[in-house]
C-alpha cells in the first residue's frame, strides 16, 4: 500500500474521532439551552470575567510577547536559545503546575507587600499571562524569521529612520504571523482552567471564567449546562482558527515571494 | 568623486579597502567570498570600520578619527543587492514612491513617469512584487533607488540570478541611466566580462584587499601585479629574469622578447591565452610572429563553444594555455598530441611585479 494511501486512511480516522467527539455534545443542547444559558447570571459574569480578563492578558502578551519574540529571530545565541526554551516550559508544564508555581511566587514577601494577587482578577490576568504568552513569543517569532532584515535596511537607505523602517516593512509583513499567534493567545486565555483557578480561587462572581464556570456545573449536575457553555467556546474557537487560516492564506505567497 | 579607505576585521579575517575613483563607473572585481558586498555594506552604513574615511561626491560618511559616521538613513545611498527587496506588503507604486515620501521630496508625475517607461515597468504600477518576473522586480528597485536622486548608487551582483539575456540588457540599461543622471555608480561584479563592459575604472579586490585599481584599460591591458594579471585572465604568467635589449628569459630556459618598458621590480612575465598564435608552416609568418617561437605539442583539448582552450608543453617544460577561435582549430587540424609551432606576440607580452615582492 502507497504512503499516501495510509496516511490518507489515518487522517480520516483522526478526522472523524475528532468531528465525534465535537458533535457529541450538540445532542446534549439546543436553542432553548443557550437561551437558558444567557438568562444564568453566574455564566453571563463568568464570559464577562473571561472577556475581561483574557483581553488584558492578551494585551500584556502583545506588549511583552511580540519585542521577545523579536529579539529571539535575531538571535542566534547560547543565551536567546535558552531563553526559547525557557519560554516553553508554559506549554509543557500541566497549567496546575503553573499555577502551584505562580501561587508560591505571588507568597513570597516581597511580591505579597506590593500587591496581593492571590484570589483576584490581577492574579487569574498573570496566570493567563504565563500560560498563554508562549503563543505570542512563538508565533512572533517564527513570522519575523520569514522577514529579512534587508527590508529594514533598504527602506534607512531611501531615508527612513530606523523604527520608521521596522514598522513599515518588518512588522507590516510579519503582521498577519503576530495577529494569528495573538488570536491563539487570547483563545488559549478563554480556554485557561487550572492555572486560573489555582491563582484566582474561581470564586463565583469575581473570580470564575467559563471554563471555571463549566467545571461548576458539571460537578453540580447540570450536564446540560456544562455542554451548552462548552459548545459555544468551542465555536469561538472554531471561528477563530478559520479567520487565522483565511489570513495566512491570503498572505504566504506575498510574504515569501517578496 | 569617491575615496575610501577603510578596515575592518571581522571573525579574524582582515579586510582592507583603499582606493579613489574619478568615474560614474567603477566596477568592485574579484573572485567570490574576496569581501566585495562587506565592502559595499560598509560604504551604506549598514557596519562601520574599524578604522579609515569614506568620502563620497565630497560629503564624509564615515570617519574613524573625526568620530563621524553618518547613519544609513542620512547617507543617500540608492542600494541594489542580489535578492529582491522590493516590499512585499507594498504596491509596485508604493515601493517607487517609498524613498520619495520618505525624505518628503516633491513628486514629478512627468520625471517619474519618463524612469518608468525607460525601465519598462509603466504597466504594472498597481501590481504586487509577487506578480512580478525577477528582472521585473530588479527594474522596480532600481527604479526605487534612482528616483530619490542618491549621491552614489550601489549595486552588489543585482542581475546575476537573472538568465544571460535580461541580465545583458538591464546591465546596458543600468550604463545609460547611469550616464544620463550622471550618478556615480558602484557595480560589483566576478564576471570579468561583465566588469569590462560596465567599468570606466575597475578595482580589483582578492583575499580582503584591493589590490590594484585603475582605469579599466591599465588595469585590463597592463596590470602591474601578477595576481592582478590572473584576475584579469591572463592566465599564461611565469616568473623570469631580466636580460638587456628588451628580453627576458623564464626558469625554463625560454628566451622572449617584448616592446613595452617596466620597471626592473617586474620580473613575471603574462600572457593571454588569444595572444599566443600558432605558426603555420606552409605560409610565411608575420613580422611579428617571427621572435618569440617555441615548440611543443598539445596535451589538452577543451571545446568552450566560442574558442577552443589548448593545453602545450614545450620542450623545455613549459606548459601554456592558449585560445583559439573555433574555426582556427578546425583549419589547423588541432588533435592531442600533435607538435606545433607558436608564437608569443611581443607587443601582447605584459611584465608584471610580483605583489609580495614589491
Amino acid at each position: 500500500m502507497k504512503l499516501s494511501s495510509v496516511s490518507r486512511i489515518i487522517v480520516v480516522i483522526l478526522a472523524f474521532f475528532f468531528g465525534a467527539i465535537l458533535i457529541s455534545g450538540l445532542f446534549y443542547t439546543g436553542f432553548r439551552s443557550i437561551n437558558d444559558l444567557f438568562q444564568d447570571s453566574g455564566f453571563l459574569q463568568a464570559v464577562v470575567f473571561s472577556l475581561q480578563t483574557s483581553l488584558v492578558a492578551t494585551a500584556f502578551a502583545f506588549i511583552l510577547g511580540v519585542p521577545s519574540g523579536f529579539f529571539l529571530a535575531r538571535n542566534n545565541t547560547l543565551v536567546s536559545r535558552f531563553m526559547d526554551v525557557l519560554f516553553d516550559i508554559p506549554i509543557v508544564i500541566p497549567p496546575l503546575i503553573v499555577g502551584v508555581l505562580l501561587v508560591t511566587f505571588f507568597n513570597i514577601p516581597i511580591i505579597r507587600n506590593f500587591y496581593s494577587f492571590i484570589f483576584t482578577a490581577p492574579g487569574a490576568i498573570a496566570a493567563q499571562f504565563f500560560i498563554a504568552v508562549p503563543f505570542t513569543i512563538k508565533s512572533s517569532k517564527n513570522a519575523f524569521e520569514l522577514v529579512p532584515p534587508i527590508y529594514e535596511r533598504i527602506a534607512m537607505t531611501l531615508g527612513a529612520k530606523p523604527v520608521k523602517s521596522f514598522f513599515d516593512t518588518t512588522y507590516k509583513i510579519a503582521f498577519p504571523g503576530i495577529l494569528s499567534g495573538l488570536i491563539l493567545t487570547w483563545l488559549r486565555c478563554i480556554g485557561e482552567f487550572g492555572a486560573t483557578l489555582m491563582v484566582g480561587g474561581g470564586i463565583p462572581g469575581k473570580t470564575e471564567n467559563i471554563p471555571i464556570n463549566v467545571y461548576l456545573q458539571m460537578i453540580s449536575g447540570d450536564h446540560e449546562k456544562g455542554v451548552t457553555a462548552g459548545i459555544l467556546t468551542i465555536g469561538l474557537a472554531l471561528a477563530c482558527i478559520l479567520f487565522i487560516n483565511v489570513l495566512f492564506l491570503k498572505n504566504r505567497n506575498r510574504i515569501s515571494h517578496g | 568623486m569617491i575615496q575610501i579607505h577603510i578596515a575592518k576585521t571581522l571573525k579574524n579575517n582582515r579586510f582592507l579597502f583603499s582606493f579613489s575613483g574619478e568615474t560614474n563607473r567603477i566596477v568592485v572585481f574579484g573572485p567570490s567570498g574576496s569581501g566585495k558586498t562587506l565592502l559595499l555594506k560598509m560604504i551604506s552604513g549598514f557596519f562601520d570600520p574599524d578604522r579609515g574615511d569614506i568620502i563620497i561626491e565630497n560629503q564624509l560618511l564615515f570617519s574613524k578619527k573625526g568620530k563621524v559616521s553618518l547613519p544609513i538613513h542620512q547617507r543617500n545611498i540608492g542600494y541594489l543587492p542580489q535578492e529582491y527587496t522590493l516590499f512585499p506588503n507594498m504596491s509596485v507604486k508604493e515601493n517607487i514612491l517609498y524613498g520619495m515620501k520618505t525624505r518628503k521630496l516633491q513628486i514629478e508625475k512627468s520625471r517619474i513617469d519618463r524612469l518608468m517607461e525607460r525601465l519598462g515597468i509603466a504597466a504594472k504600477l498597481d501590481h504586487f512584487p509577487d506578480d512580478l518576473s525577477g528582472g521585473q522586480k530588479q527594474r522596480v528597485a532600481l527604479a526605487r533607488a534612482l528616483l530619490v536622486r542618491p549621491r552614489i548608487l550601489l549595486l552588489d551582483e543585482p542581475f546575476s540570478a537573472l538568465d544571460s539575456t535580461i541580465r545583458e540588457s538591464l546591465r546596458d540599461l543600468v550604463i545609460d541611466i547611469a550616464d544620463e543622471m550622471n550618478v556615480v555608480t558602484l557595480f560589483v561584479t566576478h564576471d570579468l566580462e561583465e566588469a569590462f563592459i560596465f567599468g570606466k575604472e575597475i578595482v580589483l579586490v582578492n583575499s580582503g584587499e584591493v589590490i590594484e585599481y585603475g582605469s579599466r584599460s591599465a588595469v585590463f591591458d597592463s596590470p602591474v601585479n601578477a595576481e592582478t594579471a590572473d584576475l584579469m585572465g591572463f592566465i599564461n604568467i611565469w616568473p623570469v629574469t631580466r636580460l638587456q635589449n628588451h628580453e627576458v628569459r623564464t626558469k625554463s630556459g625560454h628566451i622572449f622578447t617584448y616592446t613595452g618598458d617596466y620597471a626592473r621590480e617586474c620580473n613575471h612575465l603574462c600572457i593571454r591565452p588569444e595572444n599566443i598564435m600558432f605558426i603555420r608552416e606552409d605560409i610565411p609568418s608575420k613580422d611579428n610572429l617571427k621572435k618569440n617561437m617555441v615548440n611543443g605539442s598539445i596535451t589538452e583539448i577543451h571545446h568552450r563553444g566560442k574558442y577552443v582552450n589548448l593545453v602545450m608543453n614545450t620542450e623545455k617544460g613549459l606548459q601554456l594555455t592558449i585560445n583559439l577561435p573555433e574555426h582556427a582549430f578546425k583549419k589547423l587540424k588541432l588533435t592531442r598530441d600533435k607538435q606545433c609551432k607558436v608564437s608569443l606576440k611581443e607587443e601582447s607580452i605584459v611584465l608584471c611585479r610580483s605583489r609580495f615582492n614589491r
